[in-house]
Order: structure tokens, then sequence, then C-alpha cells
């Protein structure tokens, strides 16, 4: 892994190592605001919720206890009034109980074996008192009032109000002794339905209320008719407490309460689903913040190390050039101070280089010039001694005429020589001059050779070195003569060939074995010692001058001839 | 979880020993005399394996209900719980069952039908109609337990006439107190005239009001005033002093009942300022609800609930595995 992290170029490595460490810094501290924000949203929806179960809670208490101070009232009166014998007065106090208590709808006091004490009602009371459930409920605990579930009023034949029955056993008097009765307190569930549409619990919010055996004693959701509905299982289940529930799509907190003294549960589910709602709203939202924030942070890091890798990477492809030679080209970027100043630098460097090299290279030709000078000096004072020398052997011999013949011939040689400053004469003049030299040596070795010229009018006027040609029929001379046999013929040929002037020097002489001719070519090419001084001075000369392309090399055959060709390429003169 | 951090923290600091359990005691309002009494006492009986948090209920069971489904919600092994509402508890019952939580309930008394639903409910408490026979006895012994009565009965009639200052309308105690009483003397072969019942919450404020109103009433004829209970009793004491039922003539804040006016007043619970005035003559007597006994018993359930140990080892009698009954005492200063 930390290998191939070291791979990466620069570029890669900030891109990514800026994008973890915020992506990780964000999601970090994305997930803490969530887990704050949601920790303390729950909160305040359970809070919330939980208070407002207790306000509804509350009303149904107070109204219901309401409801058992009425009944605890009547059981002080009843007490009182059967002991007095004064039931007209109890029947009274009950019509008037529910001319004041709106909501009450009926009050009667039963004897144990169903029969009617006092009724608040004109209304025909039904027979099978002793089997309401209202009744079974007192006697089987005497103690407590028994709240039922709602249902049409019974104690009456053809009740047609939907009422819920407090029931209580109590005592009364009855012929001088205290007796236990029944008392039956029947109660409209309209005051139910208004203290529940009292209480905001938001759209679809309801109340559900059950007894402690789970029946549905009143629903505000009309949905909602019976212990199988949904609310009645979700209260049921969680019996008291509160919980996040979801029905039907919607988030509603459910808080089940217990109602004092009725044996009642209550439940209410209150709609929060504006709040997680709100909740999934702000979620989202963080995720888009930290998406944009990580998009932008990757963004901006990528811009940022292209600045400095572009140019960098231009640096690098400029080093390449200049491995190719290129010093030329100069490297032009935009970007990060440090690599601009990178890239001056560069450039100042480059063209030092270039500067230097430049320098060099003028040294060399400095140094090349001198040596070809010197080279083409060595030839002249050679030539003259051995003029001079058959001058004086000529003088010597009394040839007057030739020795002046001879001198004339030389002086038409050196003004040559001396005439004119160029390296290069035309090949006709270079001719010329080798013609004179030719008939000085004629005159030296008294007219042993013959020589010929065969010069090609289309090279007559193509540049060869000055004295060139010269130390190659000076050799051909000194190597060709065969003081036997008189005649010996030289002939000079010149002619193009491709795009070289060729010119060669032939004599017919005893030739020279190709291990000689190996060691000739060693000698003038530098790689040993040289014997023919003459040859190399062309030799080095015609490289220095024309550079690997010109050539000097010798042809021959043993006892038949030796041919030196001088090969120049036309238009190829270094520049010296 | 907070609990580990704290064990942790406490292991750092000082070697980790181990908690003791926390449990909550559920009061139903610690405004009420006698339960304020009885907090103390339990709170005095724990000791090195429990701690006990006490959770005042304001007299409301929608608080007492949060609170409970609280700690519930916090996985405690026991809940002790004086109900609010002892109808109500079955949701609490119920609740407590789901998540395996054991429940004592004390001094009131749930209903059998809810007591039936779960296995690890128990209550400890005093038979009310137990304290209400033993409020009869202290009557009789006034009346020089004689049918044909003594003294005590002033107007000589052969009948005891009483009034009675009854707690609230529909509570267990009030209704089992008031009835027990008075059949206890009939049954007893007494003549008992009830003058009049007085509904007073149990309250003393509410019962000195009350009672002014039946010395209205009743003046002279009252012969005897009982009372659900020792606070009423104070509030019925408060207003006969006023009407000059009660007359210290030498002013040592003591009643001669040799020589001075006096008028016997009956309570039931045994509170300490209750057990004052008997001693200075002004509270005829009281029936001691063994609030210390209660106690014990509560502590003594408690550990043995926590441990998981069988309760058959516990130093109170159980009857039907669930019920642990103490006995209450006379208390008068003849």
């Amino acid at each position: 892994m930390i290998n191939r992290f070291k791979d990466l170029s620069v570029g890669r490595a900030i891109f990514l190592v800026t994008t973890t460490i915020v992506g990780v810094i964000m999601l970090l501290s994305t997930a803490l605001t969530y887990q704050l924000i949601f920790a303390r949203t729950d909160a305040l929806i359970e809070s919330t919720s939980k208070e407002i179960n207790k306000q509804v809670v509350m009303n149904y208490e107070n109204y219901l206890s309401n409801v058992i101070n009425t009944s605890n009232s009547l059981q002080k009166y009843i007490l009182d009034l059967t002991k007095a014998n004064d039931t007209l007065n109890l029947e009274n106090l009950f019509i008037a109980t529910i001319n004041i208590e709106k909501n009450i709808e009926n009050i009667a006091l039963f004897d144990l074996s169903g029969r009617l004490i006092v009724s608040s009602t004109n209304e025909k009371i039904a027979h099978d008192i002793t089997e309401k459930s209202w009744f079974l409920a007192a006697r089987s605990n005497v103690d407590i009032h028994h709240f039922s579930s709602s249902h049409i009023e019974d104690v009456v034949i053809d009740g047609t109000t939907e009422v819920f029955s407090v029931s209580r056993s109590v005592y009364y008097y009855s012929e001088g002794g205290q007796k236990e009765g029944v008392l039956l307190i029947d109660i409209d569930t309209r005051n139910l339905k208004a203290l529940a549409i009292q209480t905001n619990l938001g759209s679809q919010g309801h109340i559900i209320i059950t007894n402690q055996g789970n029946e549905l004693i009143y629903s505000s959701l009309p949905e909602c008719s019976d212990e199988q509905c949904e609310s009645a299982q979700i209260a049921n289940e969680i019996v008291l407490g509160g919980r996040l529930v979801t029905l039907g799509n919607l988030a509603m907190f459910a808080n089940v309460n217990t109602i004092k003294y009725t044996r009642w549960n209550i439940a209410t589910f209150i709609n929060v689903d504006d709040i997680t709602n709100t909740k999934t709203d702000t979620l989202y939202r963080i995720i888009w913040i930290f998406l944009i924030t990580v998009i932008a942070i990757a963004i901006s890091s990528a811009v940022f190390s292209m600045r400095i890798t572009k140019p960098m990477n231009r640096l690098k492809e400029h080093i390449h050039l200049i491995q190719e030679g290129d010093f030329d080209t100069m490297v032009n970027v935009e970007g990060q101070r440090e690599v601009v100043v990178l890239a001056d630098a560069f450039n100042s460097m480059s063209n030092r280089i270039k500067g230097l090299m430049q320098k060099v290279l003028m040294e060399q030709v400095e140094k090349r010039k001198t040596h070809f000078i010197a080279l083409q000096n060595q030839i002249n004072p050679h030539f003259l001694y051995n003029t001079l020398d058959s001058i004086v052997w000529l003088s010597e011999n009394n040839r007057n005429k030739d020795v002046e013949r001879a001198i004339i011939a030389l002086s038409k040689f050196f003004r040559m020589s001396i005439s004119d400053q160029m390296n290069t004469v035309s090949l006709k003049d270079e001719v010329e001059h080798v013609r004179n030299y030719l008939l000085i040596q004629q005159i030296r070795y008294q007219h042993t050779f013959r020589f010929e010229f065969d010069i090609d009018e289309e090279v007559e006027n193509n540049f060869v070195l000055k004295l060139s040609l010269q130390p190659l029929v000076e050799n051909a001379i000194i190597h060709g003569i065969k003081p036997e046999e008189s005649f010996t013929k030289i002939v000079i040929r010149a002619f193009q060939r491709d795009s070289f002037t060729i010119v060669e020097v032939y004599n017919e002489g005893y030739g020279m074995t190709q291990q000689r001719i190996d060691e000739i070519h060693a000698m003038i090419r530098g790689e040993k010692e040289s014997e023919s001084m003459g040859l190399k001075n062309v030799y080095q000369r015609l490289r220095l001058y024309y550079g690997s392309q010109a050539d000097l090399y010798i042809e021959s055959e043993l006892d038949e001839y030796t041919k030196v060709t001088m090969k120049i390429p036309i238009g190829w003169e270094v520049l010296i | 979880m907070k609990k580990y951090w704290l064990c942790l923290f406490a292991l750092v600091l000082l070697g980790c020993e181990v908690k003791k359990p926390e449990i909550p005691l559920f009061i139903y309002d610690m405004q009420d005399a006698y339960m304020f009494d009885f907090e103390a006492r339990i709170q005095n009986q724990t000791n090195e394996a429990i701690l006990l948090t006490t959770i005042d209920g304001q007299n409301s069971q929608i608080i007492q209900n949060e609170d409970i489904d609280r700690w519930i919600n916090k996985k405690v092994p026991l809940l002790i719980i004086n109900p609010v509402d002892r109808l109500s508890v079955y949701s609490i019952i119920e609740k407590a069952k789901k998540n395996g939580t054991k429940i004592i309930f004390f001094n009131r008394e749930p209903l059998a039908q809810d007591m039936a639903l779960y296995d690890s409910v128990f209550y400890v408490g005093a038979d009310a109609a137990e304290s209400a026979r033993l409020q009869a006895q202290i009557i009789m012994d006034l009346f020089g337990n004689d049918t044909k009565l003594n003294a005590a009965d002033k107007n000589g009639d052969g009948i005891i006439q009483a009034v009675i200052l009854k707690g609230e309308q529909g509570h267990q105690d009030a209704e089992a107190r008031t009835k027990v009483v008075v059949e206890t003397l009939i049954e007893s072969g007494y003549a008992i005239e009830v003058l009049d019942i007085s509904i007073a919450n149990f309250d003393r404020a509410t019962a000195k009001a009350a009672m002014d109103n039946l010395v209205a009433l009743h003046g002279q004829k009252i012969e005897v005033v009982i009372s659900n209970n020792d606070a009423m009793a104070l509030g019925a004491i408060e207003s006969l002093i006023e009407k000059g039922f009660f007359i210290d003539s030498d002013n040592n804040g003591e009643i001669d009942r040799l020589t001075e006016t006096w008028i016997p007043v009956i309570g039931i619970d045994g509170l300490d300022i209750a057990m004052e005035k008997i001693e200075s003559g002004f509270l005829y007597g009281t029936v001691f609800n063994d609030s210390q006994n209660m106690a014990e018993a509560i502590v003594e359930l408690a550990q043995l609930l926590i441990r998981g140990e069988d309760i058959s080892g516990l130093s109170f009698s159980i009857s039907d595995g669930k019920y642990i009954w103490i006995n209450y005492k006379k208390i008068t200063n003849q």
C-alpha cells in the first residue's frame, strides 16, 4: 500500500491525501452533527408528546373524577335519605343531579335482586338488571367504582343514547337496617368525544380509550371501531409509556397512560410526521452539504495539484528535449511560484549549457584551423629542398639549359603557391601546378618517366585542396619509377562520380602487396607511425576540411600498377 | 452503560467495589405525613446491599407512570411501589411482566385480580379491616368493655353516639375502616349511633373544617370521634380545642383526664405526632400501623428478590405466595 502510494504522481498524491482527510473529517463531523440534532429532536418529540398526553389524561381524569365525586356524594345522601325513609327527596336529588350534570343520562339505585329503589327516569326499567354487566361488575368487587365500556343505555327498555355506566355497590337503609345495593350512573359518551376534540393532536392524531381487558371504550378515530384496529393493538402492546410508531405512513408518537380510579387506559397518538419529516430533510441537507463540500475539495485540490504538476510535466518534457540535444527551445510555464522559479532556473541553465557548447565548438574549429595551416606549411619546404637538390645536381652536370627550365618551373610553382591565401583552388589550377612540378621532376629524373593528364571538363572548375595533388604525384614518382625501365607512365585522371570529385594518380610501378597497402592505409589514418609524410598530410587535410566523407585510398597490383585515389565531396567544405 | 462507566471511573479512583443495586422506591405523595415517615423508615432499613432512590409521585398517577416507565426501561430488577391509584396498577404490572421486572407494592393494595396477573409481584401491607377491628377494641375499652357502657356514655342512653371522619370516599382503607369499626362494635353487642360520617380525605385541614361543621350540628351529643387516620384525628382535635371540648385548666399543655375537660378522639396510623398527642392526653388512642415492621419486611423481601433467592427464607410469613401482612398495635395511654 505504502509502495503503491509512493508510486503515485505528486498531483494524485495531493488529490488523494486532501480529499481523504477532508472526507474523513467531514464524515465525522457530519455524523456527529446528525447524532446531536437527532438526539435533541427525538428527545423533544418525546417530551412534547408526553406533555400533551399528560394534558389529555388530566382532562379525562378531571372529568371522570367529577363523576366519582358525584357518586360519592350520592352515596352519602343515599345513606342519609334512606335512613330517613325519604325516597322522594332522593329521587328529586337524582333528578336535580342529572339536570346539573348534563352528561349524566340516568341515575338509579337497585337492591341486590335487581329491583329498582330510586331512579331519575320515568321510563320503563329493564327486567334483567342483575344480568347487566355493570351490575355484575359492581357485585364482583364491592369496594370500587366500575367503569363499563360504551354501550346503548340498557337500564331502561328501548334506550337510545350511547353511554358508559359507572356502577358501585353502596349501602342504604331499608326497614331499619343497612343493606347493600348497586348505584348506577349512566353517562353520555359525548363528553369523552368533546374532550378528544378539544386536544390538538395533529392531523390523523387520535385518542383511544380501552379498559383493563383491552376492550375499546372509545376511539376518536372513526376507522378504529374495535380492539382489533391497529391503534388499539399498538396501545395494548406498549401497555404503559410511549414510543414512536408508524400509522398509515404517518409518524406518530404513541403514549399510553392510565386514567385514575377508572381502570381505563388512554392512548394518545400524536402526529409528529412534520417533525420526523424535518428530521429526514435535515438528514438530506446534511448529506448534500457533505457531498458538495467533498466534491468542492476534490475539484479544488485537483486544480491546485494540476497547477503544480502541469508545469512540472512540461519541465519533464523539456528535459527530454535537452537530452536529445535541443537547447534552443525555452520552456514557458505558468503555475505556482516555486515551479515558475524552477522553470526560469532551468531555462537559464540550458542557455548557459548552449553557450558553453558553442564556445567549445569554436575552440575546436580554431584548433583545427591552426593544425590545418601547419600541415599545409609543411609541404613547401620539403618540396623546395628536393627541387633545389635537383637543380644543384643539374648544374653540377653542366646542364645549364635544364637548370634554366627548372628554375622557371620552380618560380611558376612558387608564384602559384604564394599567390593566394585561399585553402582551395580550382582543379584546373592545381593540375597546372602539378604540371610544373612534373616538369621539374622530369628534368631531375632525366626524363625517365612520362606523364599524362586526363581531366574531365566538368570537374575542371571544381575546387580541391591547395597542394593536395602534388604530394600524390611526388609519391608516384618516388615509388613508381623503375630505374631499369625507361618511360614509366604516370597518369593523372579526374572525373565526377556521384557527388564526388574523384582524382586518381596512376603509375605503372612495382605495385605492392595488399599487406603493404593496409600498412600505408593504417599510417595515413594515423593509426601507425608514419613513414610517408606526404600522403598522411593530404589525408588529414582532406578530413579536416571535408569531414568523414572525404577519403584517400590506394589500389595496387604487384608489378603492374599503383593507383592513389582522392575522393572529394562536392560542396561539402567544412567551415574553417 | 452509564453504570459501567461509573464503575470504570470508580475502579480508577478506588478500585471497583461491587456497586449496590439501585432500586427505585415510588411514594404516592411525600406531602402525606404518614408516607413521609414511612419512607424514612424504609430508607433507614437499607444497608450495604441495597440503594433505594425515592421518587415522589406527587399524588399523580400520570407522574408516577412516567417515572415507572423510565425505571423499567433502565432495566432495574425490582420496583418498590406505593401506588397513587391502586386501580391503575394493572398497567404497571403488565408492563413489568413484559420486561421481567419484579414489583413490591406496599401500603395501597392492588386488586386481587391484578395481583394474579404476574408471579413476581408482592404486596406488603396491613389489613385495613384489622386496623378497624383494633380501633373498635379501643372504643370498647373506652366504654369500659361493657355493652351497657360506662360514664363515657355521656347521655346514659346505652348507645354510643359517634361521628366518623372518613378518608377519601371510595378509598379502600376509608371504606373498610368505616365499615368494619361499626360492624365490629355491633357484632360485639354494642349499640352505636353514627351521628354523621364526614369525608375529610385523610387530610388534617379538611378534617378540621369538617369537625367544625359536625360540632355545630351535633355539639354535646358527640361521645366519640372515630377517625380513619391520625391526620384527620389531629385536625378534629384542633377544631375541638377551639370549640372548648378540651380545657387545659392548669395550662401545662396536657390534659388530665381526671380533672380536665376532654372528648375521646381515636385515630389510626400511629404517627409520631399522634403519639405525642396521646402522651399529652389530647388524642385518646390510635392503632399503630406498624410501618417500622413493614419497612423491615419490604427491605428484606427486596434483597431476596434482587439476589433471586427463595422468598420462603423471609422472616415474615407470606400468604398466597404474594402477601405479607403486618399486624397493627393498639396505642392508648391507659
